[in-house]
């Protein structure tokens, strides 16, 4: 084999060179590998492992996914607007006309055991479902992402006393709290947010970590650090953007949980005080008729479930599309 | 020549064990006899033309090279022919995998099962994630001794030891307690190696079983994975990206560019005179210890063609140096000479063509 | 092999980077200490290309990112230029760290997978706030490392395949005109023929931008075919150090040969030198007494694990850490 080829090669500069995108997945030896995050072997080739799945669940948006999205925009514009559509007054008692069943006269879903109307009142709970649902999962995630984020990327005993702090109020009976400070402050609906939404800090703060560790060991940071970022650019700037999405995509399942435990502290006398409509608290009304009248508690129970239901779909296909966006084949 | 189990006792339950096996010995021709094999993926992105006609045979005893970069289709080779890909996304796009006569291309699980292990054996590259990382190595080993030779515990345990031994891990025993993370990365792939070779294989495929290592420890597993085939007279099947590799540990060598097969040829052949480009173009562009430092390295311009969207004609054409008209629009076929060597192209290397004036040239001087 | 000795740092004028005495050590449980890097010496001229080769466990990776003090070494001196690196702190280091750039092994890995591509190599030109046109100059790098900007610059690392990156990586660390770009195992995760662009793109930068290189991988051919020096590491301690052609040509360390002769070549009927190198490699928490490569050298003596070997010059420019060297001459 002729070594003349060294001498007299074709130069071929740099710029000559494609850089047109591939559609392929990343190359090289020991790097054939496939997703990042799903924890599948890397050195497979991205065809072996990033079609495991099957065909449907990675196209993702199909007919379930624009219901569940349609259902939850009808439940966000209902709670909204609820004061100004034509409904009828949900705090407004008809004796007579008491435990009507759906399709009755003039009520469309029915009337409840003190004759309110149960549409009216669904509209007006919406409220209070998702702004308890929403801010405290919004609480959780700003107060325990930052903390987590702080913890994960300063570490030493600044970690050490922060999640022994953590795990002590993770590890404290919820309920005690709540009824402790129902007692003190009253049923306020601010108050149960600020509870759930402190109870659940713990809980953001160790996705935050954990990711926040996976993060601040990759290259990348490293990188940054060689091109002079101070501390707070490389957190805010580097780390920061890859924490947001893995808290945000527990978030969405939190949201839905939220919104049921609303439900189970109604059944306790914890959620906001009647005659303030709230799903929890018609479904635990409902209860007392469900031997006569099933519907009482079984249309606020379905409207729940639909509600998470839909938010745990969305969710699912957003975090989907976000964490497929780096595995393309 | 019957195959040589070299570590279990002659009991009259071996030899029942012994009858109960697929009986290759007696097999005339070649051991693996792969015919135009396709294998084709569904992804979201289109169809992926992964292997796409691949032919070659592979007698007992010899060494078969496969060699190409990523996305060349050669991991997914030899997983197709040890049938070990997932099943709901292959196509069954065509061709045989004819084993000791029978073609095991679509054979279920449990046939499978009955080869994966006891004729059929696989090295892959990352022993970190190849071995079981919550199970000691002495269980990895025994696995295998038992449920295709239904070794009893003790004579497995025994067999382990040898197992280990005869692939050069020191204190075998103490081995067999540890856990795959309490051992360096040559030692980690010795095990995978052992646990391939237990049960006797005639066939094992290796997928680039050393890019992972340290090259003095790659020389000491390739050293060792080719003094278990003489001693076997296995077939082996090397898979690796790296010519160097293949260049003193093959009889012969296939490369792969694109799901194809581009040139396949005796490896002292091949060597002596590559006829396609890019076989010539990767030889290029390997840094060489001969050489002297500032070598200005031989560049292949571009990037592989994507698998969804392969390029009409000649695969390799849009990055040749010689491509000419007919190489975009026609696809060239395999075309084989007298020496056994076989080439995918119009205008090989070496060779004298007409243009398409007239001129006779010399191709790639 | 392997010892410590300073013998082989230069008194020359245009040295631009001189470390002595680098020492990095690791707490590894109770009172167990990893000895990743023990008593390292070397030093960098402006326009050269330092090789540093060696196996896993040897500390090369350990030894760049000490010299970039992240994190500081444990002991020892980093001089760049005239300023003493391991003394700066605070903004000052971060700002003078600029001028030492690097490059790593995965390129996809290096880059955030949440920002694009034009964010990403102007970076290092927005933490410092220069003057001037932020875009035009990351335009030009990005054309230098031979991407098109309109087509890269919006969009994000996971687009690109793992050379393209390994050219974004490249124009982020040269954004910012550094003197000295530290290259750590560069093309180890690209194809081969990726590979043969991003060395080949890695002189045409050094020779524009006027670089001063350290260039480390475990493969000895390009390390060769990149290199002006080569130095050979093992288990912490440096080995051997001379100039590219000499060190392949005339290698004296019995561990530099035994890597040679480990060395695939793409030649049929080529058989190698040497014997291949047994046993494992020591623990780096309990290294060997005197010469840490004795446990596996065919050479050594009562003295090697007595006396730990220092460095000395065994020819011009060619200098070895061992009792007993082959001699130079011998093939």
């Amino acid at each position: 084999m002729p070594d003349s080829r060294a001498t007299t090669p074709p130069v071929v500069t740099p710029a000559t060179v494609d850089d047109s995108l591939p559609v392929g997945a990343p190359e090289g030896p020991a790097a054939e590998h496939a997703v990042r995050g799903n924890g599948l072997d890397p050195t497979l080739p991205a065809v072996l492992t990033a079609t495991a799945g099957s065909k449907r669940r990675s196209r993702g948006r199909g007919v379930v996914f624009w219901l569940a999205l349609v259902w939850l925009a009808v439940v966000v514009l209902v709670a909204l607007t609820a004061s100004w559509l034509p409904l009828s007054d949900p705090d407004k008692q008809d004796l007579v006309n008491r435990l009507a069943p759906p399709l009755s006269d003039g009520h469309v879903l029915g009337t409840d055991g003190l004759g309110r109307d149960i549409l009216a009142r669904l509209a007006f709970g919406a409220r209070v479902s998702l702004i308890i649902s929403v801010s405290a999962v919004s609480i959780g995630m700003l107060v325990g992402g930052t903390i987590g984020l702080a913890v994960g990327f300063f570490r030493g005993w600044f970690e050490s006393v922060t999640m022994w702090a953590l795990n002590v109020v993770l590890a404290f009976p919820g309920l005690v709290l709540l009824l402790g400070l129902v007692a003190f402050v009253g049923q306020s609906l601010t108050a149960i947010t600020l509870v759930v939404g402190f109870l659940s800090v713990p809980v953001y703060a160790r996705v935050a970590r954990a990711t926040t560790l996976a993060a601040a060991q990759r290259d990348y940071v490293l990188a940054a650090r060689a091109l002079g970022a101070s501390n707070r650019r490389i957190m805010f700037g580097e780390i920061l953007p890859n924490v947001a999405l893995p808290v945000a995509a527990f978030g969405l399942v939190a949201l839905g949980v939220v919104i049921v435990l609303e439900g189970s502290l109604a059944f306790l006398g914890l959620s906001v005080k009647a005659p303030d409509p709230t799903w929890g608290s018609m479904i635990a009304e409902g209860r007392q008729h469900l031997s006569t009248t099933t519907h009482l508690a079984f249309i606020p129970a379905l409207v729940m479930f639909l509600t998470v239901l839909a938010v745990n779909f969305v969710g699912d296909v957003l975090r989907s599309r976000f964490d497929v966006r780096e595995s393309r084949l | 020549m019957s195959v040589r189990h070299p570590f279990s006792s002659r009991s009259s339950r071996a030899r029942a064990r012994d009858r109960d096996r697929v009986d290759v010995s007696d097999h005339e021709g070649p051991l693996l006899d792969v015919k135009d094999l396709r294998t084709w993926f569904d992804t979201p992105a289109g169809t992926v033309r992964a292997v796409d006609g691949v032919s070659f045979g592979l007698d007992r005893g010899r060494t078969l090279g496969v060699v190409g970069e990523s996305g060349s289709g050669k991991t997914v080779l030899a997983r197709s022919i040890m049938n070990l890909l997932p099943r709901r996304t292959v196509i069954p796009a065509g061709g045989e995998v004819v084993f000791a006569g029978r073609n095991i291309r679509g054979l279920g699980v449990r046939a499978m099962g009955r080869l994966w292990g006891r004729e059929l054996a696989m090295v892959f590259q990352d022993p970190m994630t190849s071995l079981n990382p919550v199970v000691k190595i002495g269980r990895q080993l025994t696995e295998s001794l038992r449920h295709h030779l239904h070794m009893p515990a003790d004579e497995a345990r025994e067999t382990a030891v040898a197992l280990l031994a005869s692939v050069g891990l020191q204190a075998p025993e103490r081995r067999l307690q540890e856990y795959p993370h309490q051992l360096s990365g040559g030692m980690r792939q010795r095990v995978t190696v052992a646990i391939a070779l237990a049960c006797g294989p005639s066939l094992l495929v290796a997928d680039e079983p050393t890019t992972a290592l340290d090259v003095t420890v790659q020389r000491q597993i390739l050293d060792l994975l080719q003094a278990q085939q003489r001693d076997r007279n296995m077939a082996m099947i090397l898979v690796t990206h790296d010519l160097a590799v293949v260049a003193n540990r093959t009889d012969e060598i296939v490369v792969m560019y694109a799901g194809q097969v581009v040139e396949r040829a005796p490896t002292a052949t091949l060597f002596g005179q590559m006829r396609h480009p890019y076989t010539e173009a990767l030889m290029g562009s390997i840094p060489r210890i001969e050489n002297p430092s500032h070598t200005v390295l031989q560049v292949i311009p571009g990037r592989p063609p994507s698998p969804v969207d392969l390029p009409r004609g000649c695969r390799f054409a849009p990055r040749c140096r010689y491509a000419q008209a007919r190489c975009r629009d026609e696809d060239p076929p395999l075309v084989e000479d007298d020496d056994g060597h076989a080439y995918r192209c119009f205008f090989p290397v070496g060779t004298a063509v007409t243009t398409g004036n007239d001129r006779v040239e010399e191709v790639g001087v | 092999m392997a010892g410590s000795g300073t013998a082989q740092l230069r008194d020359r004028d245009d040295i631009v980077l001189r470390v002595e005495h680098l020492t990095v050590e690791f707490p590894a449980g109770r009172r167990a200490r990893v000895h990743a890097v023990s008593d390292v010496s070397l030093d960098i001229a402006r326009g050269e290309t330092l090789g540093l080769v060696g196996e896993s466990g040897c500390g090369k990776s350990t030894v760049a990112r000490a010299i970039m003090q992240l994190p500081p070494p444990t002991d020892g001196s980093v001089r760049f230029r005239d300023t003493e690196l391991t003394r700066l702190h605070g903004e000052e280091l971060r700002r003078t760290r600029t001028q030492v750039q690097m490059i790593f092994q995965d390129p996809i890995s290096s880059l955030n997978p949440r920002r694009k591509v034009r964010d990403i190599v102007a970076e290092g030109l927005r933490i410092w706030q220069r003057n001037g046109d932020t875009a035009a100059r990351v335009d030009r790098v990005l054309e230098d490392v031979g991407l098109d900007p309109a087509v890269v610059a919006d969009r994000r690392p996971h687009e690109f395949s793992g050379g393209q990156c390994q050219r974004i990586c490249l124009a982020r660390s040269l954004v910012l005109d550094p003197e000295i770009v530290i290259c750590d195992e560069p093309v180890s995760s690209l194809d081969v023929s990726v590979q043969a662009q991003i060395l080949n793109l890695l002189e045409a930068m050094k020779s524009r931008y006027e670089l001063t290189m350290l260039f480390i991988s475990h493969d000895l051919a390009v390390v060769k075919n990149i290199s002006d020096r080569v130095a050979v590491m093992y288990l912490g301690k440096l080995c051997e150090l001379a100039p590219a052609d000499d060190l392949y040509g005339a290698p004296a360390h019995p561990y530099t040969r035994a890597l040679l002769s480990s060395i695939p070549r793409p030649t049929p009927g080529h058989e190698p030198d040497e014997p291949g190198l047994s046993g494992e490699l020591p623990s780096p928490l309990d290294p060997p007494s005197g010469c840490r490569f004795r446990t596996r050298c065919p050479r050594a003596e009562q003295r090697c694990a007595e006396e730990e070997p220092q460095t000395r010059s065994i020819g011009a420019d060619h200098f070895v850490a061992c009792h007993f060297p082959y001699p130079r001459g011998k093939t």
